[in-house]
Formats: C-alpha cells, sequence, structure tokens
C-alpha cells in the first residue's frame, strides 16, 4: 500500500509510493509523522502539513485516475529551515489546481457547496502552491511554511 | 473517530465526538452521526472538544447535518473545538453558515434552552 523510496527520521527528504486507494492515507500519515518527528516542528506545522496532505492525496485518489486500479503517487516530502516541502506526482488525468476556480465561501447554510472545499483550504494553509505537467505526470509542490 | 450520543435537558441531541474528522473519521461515522443529529428532527449541540483534527469530508458532514435540521426546522450548534480546529472551521466559513459557540452552556443558549 505504502512503499518508502528513501529516508528514514532523521533525513530531511522522505520518498514514498503509495496506491491510489483511501486505504493508503492513514499510513501515508502515519509515514509522515514518523519522518517528521526528529525534526520537532511546532504543532500548528503538523497540523497544517497533515491537513495539505490529506486534502490533496484524498483529491488524487478521487480523481487522477478515473476510477481505474492498481495506480500510484509518489509523494515527497522535504524539510528546510523555514517550510516543509511535499511534492506530489502521478501520471493520471492532467488536473491544475491553480486552475480550479476558487469556491465563493457561502454566507448561509443554503449556499454551502459540496465541491471546491479541500482545494481551498489547500490555498489557504500552503505557503505554495505550484503545479507543472512534465512528460504526461502531474507534478504538483506545497510548501508549508514553519511556524 | 468516535462519538457518543445522549439526551440534554430540553429535547436537545448532544453529540460528543472524539478523534480525527478526516475523511477516514467522517466516514466511519457519517451514517450514525446523520441519523443521530438529523432523523429525529430536533436540535442537536455538537461537541467538537475531543476532535483532534479537522479536514473537507468532517465539514462536509457538519454542512450536510445542519442542513438536514434546518429543512426540519431545528438548529445545529457546535461548540468547544479546539484552537487549530476552530481555525480550520473560520477558514472553511463554517461560523458564517451555523454556530459555533465556547461550550455546552452557549450552544444550550443559543437554542434558548
Amino acid at each position: 500500500m505504502v512503499e518508502a523510496a528513501s529516508g528514514s527520521a532523521g533525513a530531511s527528504r522522505l520518498q514514498l509510493r503509495l496506491a491510489s486507494d483511501c486505504e493508503a492515507l492513514e499510513p501515508t500519515r502515519q509515514a509522515v509523522l514518523h519522518f517528521l518527528a526528529p525534526h520537532a516542528l511546532n504543532p500548528r506545522t503538523i497540523f497544517n502539513v497533515e491537513l495539505v496532505l490529506e486534502e490533496t492525496l484524498s483529491n488524487q485518489i478521487k480523481y487522477a485516475f478515473s476510477g481505474a486500479a492498481g495506480r500510484s503517487i509518489e509523494l515527497t516530502v522535504q524539510v528546510d529551515a523555514d517550510r516543509v516541502a511535499m511534492r506530489f506526482e502521478d501520471d493520471g488525468v492532467a488536473f491544475d489546481p491553480l486552475r480550479a476556480r476558487a469556491p465563493v465561501l457561502p454566507s448561509s447554510i443554503d449556499e454551502a457547496v459540496p465541491g471546491g472545499l479541500g482545494l481551498m483550504l489547500v490555498r489557504k494553509f500552503a505557503q505554495s502552491v505550484d503545479y507543472e505537467r512534465r512528460d504526461g505526470r502531474n507534478c504538483l509542490t506545497i510548501a508549508v511554511a514553519r511556524a | 473517530m468516535d462519538m457518543e450520543v445522549t439526551e440534554l435537558g430540553g429535547n436537545v441531541t448532544c453529540i460528543r465526538l472524539n478523534g480525527r474528522l478526516d475523511a477516514p473519521g467522517a466516514d466511519r461515522i457519517d451514517t450514525r452521526f446523520t441519523v443521530a443529529a438529523v432523523a429525529a428532527g430536533r436540535h442537536a449541540v455538537i461537541d467538537l472538544s475531543g476532535v483532534t483534527f479537522v479536514a473537507s469530508m468532517g465539514i462536509r458532514l457538519l454542512i450536510s447535518s445542519a442542513r438536514g435540521l434546518q429543512k426540519k426546522g431545528a438548529t445545529l450548534v457546535l461548540f468547544g473545538a479546539p484552537e487549530q480546529v476552530q481555525y480550520v472551521l473560520e477558514q472553511a466559513a463554517l461560523d458564517q453558515i451555523m454556530p459555533i459557540v465556547a461550550n455546552e452552556q452557549r450552544a444550550l443558549e443559543r437554542l434558548g434552552v
């Protein structure tokens, strides 16, 4: 479900390959937390990293492969002095989240629509979001500032 | 994510949540939560003091339940969210569409109970 390509607790970079399956979310989260533990990050930073991880991977799993089984996502996590950078790669359907229209925040329960909330939260909690399509792959890099 | 359902005075349903309100957590309690919060058409207060994390799927569950209750003429009130959970709820503008208060007493006061 989740394979570590490199990186152990204490290293500055973690590389994982995970199955495009909801069952991979929790083991991936645990692997990232284990990797981050020695870096003594502020709890707020950890929370924000987890939020970006959850929202981005959930969207990739749901939409990148149109339901096809047996596909995988590559995740790289890098810890720098001032940020935690996460790179999400897949060879699924081309999707640039930066082009997705930001949802209008609702002012009443009737206006609340189900779509777009995850992307909106990523934009609010990330320091930067960068996307490129290269060699048939989606490459999304999201940085969370260290609090 | 675990949940405990009790009934408070004034015919109010109280649901206490413990754990992560992420995609797996929301999926785990989705049906039970919706039934407990909405089916009877009573006012409901949701204790978030035990929630350690919240993401969009958890927020969707809260919104759909609040909407379901509104259709039945009742109200969903959230209370006790830890600081970082509260911040996420505010960033999602949830505080603009349903009451989010500090504690259980304030939640009941909000319902006029």
